[in-house]
């Protein structure tokens, strides 16, 4: 290679666009969303109401993908970066609160948003600082713990709604609905206040992306990457390691802020048993799936993990009819587990991650 | 040789670019480093040598901020760097490489060069959304400068691998051009030879001399004592965490110290093959 030849190559890195993998992880969501059409139950109120859901842990799964999957950092906190985005929004903007239902709250909704992101990066600046430093284990420890402590003092305070929570938020996010919305979810036979929210989170996921493609692509990106890899190297060429793992937890945490403003609008009320960790590992799954350090990779897991995890219920009640709704519920996570198992002997690196990245990790 | 021997003692002004005073570095019980005065002159190639343990990584980790001092003073270029943190020192312009490279493996080769550049616009999270052609022109300035590089260590064909593809020695040397990239005025070099096949270490030594002369500083260890011998300006020596020798090669080659130093240690195959390969 020459000079001139190597200075007209792109610069991305190779395997980006290993369009066998890509090829294979499309073509599984794409099944995935057949699936989800193909039953015999079919109706747009189920469909839309899972591809909120998987709309809304794509967002949670795109910010732990920068953390993970660009940073090298292990949040398994996640649940409390949503928890502290959802009830930021819904205390500011006009709701009622706790058992008595007292009426509260007067910001914008936009302002209310907006609000929550920046709740977002402070958690992630307040928990940065003093665990940034340490070993990657000890962080997934000291978030996990962050998560519980936060529901925790949710549940103890007054202020807050305690157990009752809060409820009736979601009026202005309603009124905001534009009018040609309620003509094709009269089409397609659904609320219009679901097909609404299916359309701004799906909106949301695509402004999230299109931002992480902007910031991973860039120098700063690069940067990022280089901390996951070896943060010792990185800081030996002058680059500030601590800085940069705290901006990729600031950044994720607004981008988990927001996931936790859509969570709030589809679940219509929020309260402390909400933000179980059960949260924090369902968009883990997701990301796992779809492939950590791959853009859209968040996406497609979640959609996928979503409409397994729904489908499989029907698909357990219809095989075993005599099965209790337990036992029918139950058996959709095992099929989840058996799923991610499998993935994880035949292809580690997830659905649209780079398997010759996985490789280089073992040196 | 002679006439590097020659430029060295033109350029030997007392111009001290590094110095070390009273740096100490105990780890437990341990004296790890112990010394009491320690300067590096601007535009010289010095080898640090001595027996395994003597303390020649930790003083670098030392210098490099990598590690903080129990006390002493450590400056360069007139600035107190003691208690700088390593990414500091690093912009200051005092660059280090690794004994175990480390190298970025899940990039590719010429991002790891291109990381390194200095003062990139698009390095401020920000500047990627709103700054996108300034970035991108930057880039490419920074493009053309690593592949240049990359042309100067033989690496050019393997631009676009994954640098956890390369062998060690390949290695060494991107983590030394990736040095390089962030416009060093002093680099200190971990054991820059071990895997590096000779002709292509051949290479580098003279690529060394070529930016000694254009007015870089070199500070290295190493083991191999012929090259030490050859290329440096000036050989320090350690031991048990203190500077026991300081001088010209042929100095420190005669100093009886030095000889007890390894010969008093398990090392002294060390030596025997020093004094073999030299002629």
């Amino acid at each position: 290679m020459t000079i001139d030849e190597a200075r007209t190559t792109d610069t991305e890195a190779p395997g980006r666009d290993s369009s066998s993998q890509q090829a294979i992880g499309t073509l599984i969501a794409l099944l995935a969303l057949l699936w989800l059409f193909w039953s015999a139950d079919f109706a747009w109120v189920i469909v839309l109401g899972v591809l909120i859901k998987a709309a809304v842990y794509a967002v949670s799964a795109m910010s732990l993908n920068l953390e993970f999957g660009y940073t090298g950092l292990l949040n398994f906190g996640q649940v409390g970066f949503m928890l502290v985005g959802a009830y930021t929004y819904a205390l500011l903007i006009p709701h009622e609160l706790g058992r008595a239902g007292t009426a509260g709250g007067s910001w914008p909704l936009w302002a209310a948003v907006i609000a929550a992101m920046v709740a977002g990066v402070l958690l992630g600046l307040v928990l940065g600082v003093p665990t940034v430093r340490l070993r990657g284990d000890y962080l997934a420890i000291v978030t996990i713990a962050i998560a519980e402590i936060l529901r925790l003092v949710v549940r103890a305070l007054p202020g807050l709604g305690q157990s009752f929570g809060v409820i009736k938020y979601n009026e202005p996010f309603d009124d905001l609905m534009p009018g040609f919305v309620e003509d094709w979810a009269q089409a397609l036979d659904v609320p219009p206040n679901q097909l609404w929210l299916f359309l701004v989170a799906w909106l949301t996921v695509v402004a999230v992306l299109g931002a992480m493609a902007l910031m991973i692509r860039s120098p700063w990106g690069r940067v990022l990457r280089g901390v996951r890899d070896d943060e010792d190297a990185v800081r030996a060429l002058g680059k500030n390691a601590f800085w940069y793992k705290l901006q990729s937890l600031m950044i994720g945490g607004a981008i988990a802020g927001l996931a936790g403003v859509l969570f709030a609008i589809d679940q219509g009320q929020i309260s402390p048993a909400k933000f179980l960790p059960l949260v924090t590992f369902y968009a883990w799954t997701a990301l796992i799936l779809g492939g950590a350090g791959s853009l859209v990779g968040p996406v497609a897991g979640s959609v996928i993990f979503w409409v397994i995890l729904t489908q499989t219920s029907s698909l357990a009640g219809d095989l075993f009819p005599e099965w209790s709704s337990t036992a029918v519920s139950a058996t959709r996570f095992i099929l989840m587990g058996a799923l991610i198992m499998i993935l994880m002997v035949f292809r580690p690196q997830g659905l649209f991650g780079k398997r010759e990245e996985l490789s280089l990790e073992i040196q | 040789m002679r006439s590097n021997d020659v430029r060295s003692s033109d350029t030997r002004s007392n111009d001290v670019i590094l110095s070390c005073r009273g740096v100490r570095k105990h780890f437990g019980g341990v004296v790890a480093v112990e010394v009491a005065e320690f300067d590096v002159e601007r535009n010289t190639v010095t080898a640090l040598i001595g027996p395994n343990g003597a303390g020649k990584t930790t003083l670098f980790d030392l210098i490099t901020g990598f590690v903080d001092p129990d006390g002493g003073t450590i400056v360069f270029e007139e600035t107190d760097i003691t208690d700088k943190p390593a990414h500091a020192i690093a912009r200051d312009g005092l660059v280090r490489t690794f004994q175990l490279t480390r190298i970025l493996n899940k990039m590719t080769v010429l991002e790891n060069m291109m990381l390194a550049a200095r003062q990139q616009r698009g390095e401020r999270v920000q500047n990627t959304f709103f700054r996108r052609r300034d970035i991108a022109h930057q880039e490419a300035e920074i493009k053309v400068r690593a592949l240049a590089l990359l042309e100067r260590f033989s690496l050019l064909p393997l631009a676009y691998e994954y640098a956890g593809r390369l062998s060690g020695g390949q290695k060494k040397l991107l983590e030394l051009a990736r040095a390089l990239m962030t416009d060093p005025t002093m680099v200190l070099l971990d054991e820059p030879m071990a895997g590096v096949n000779p002709a292509l270490g051949e290479q580098l030594l003279r690529y060394v001399l070529e930016l000694r002369d254009e007015g870089m500083t070199f500070l290295f260890v190493e083991h191999d004592m012929d090259i030490v011998m050859r290329i440096s300006d000036r050989v320090v020596v350690m031991a048990t965490g203190e500077i026991i020798s300081d001088g010209t090669a042929d100095d420190v080659r005669s100093d009886p110290a030095v000889l007890a130093a390894y010969l008093g240690d398990h090392a002294q195959e060390d030596i025997a093959e020093a004094e073999g390969e030299q002629p």
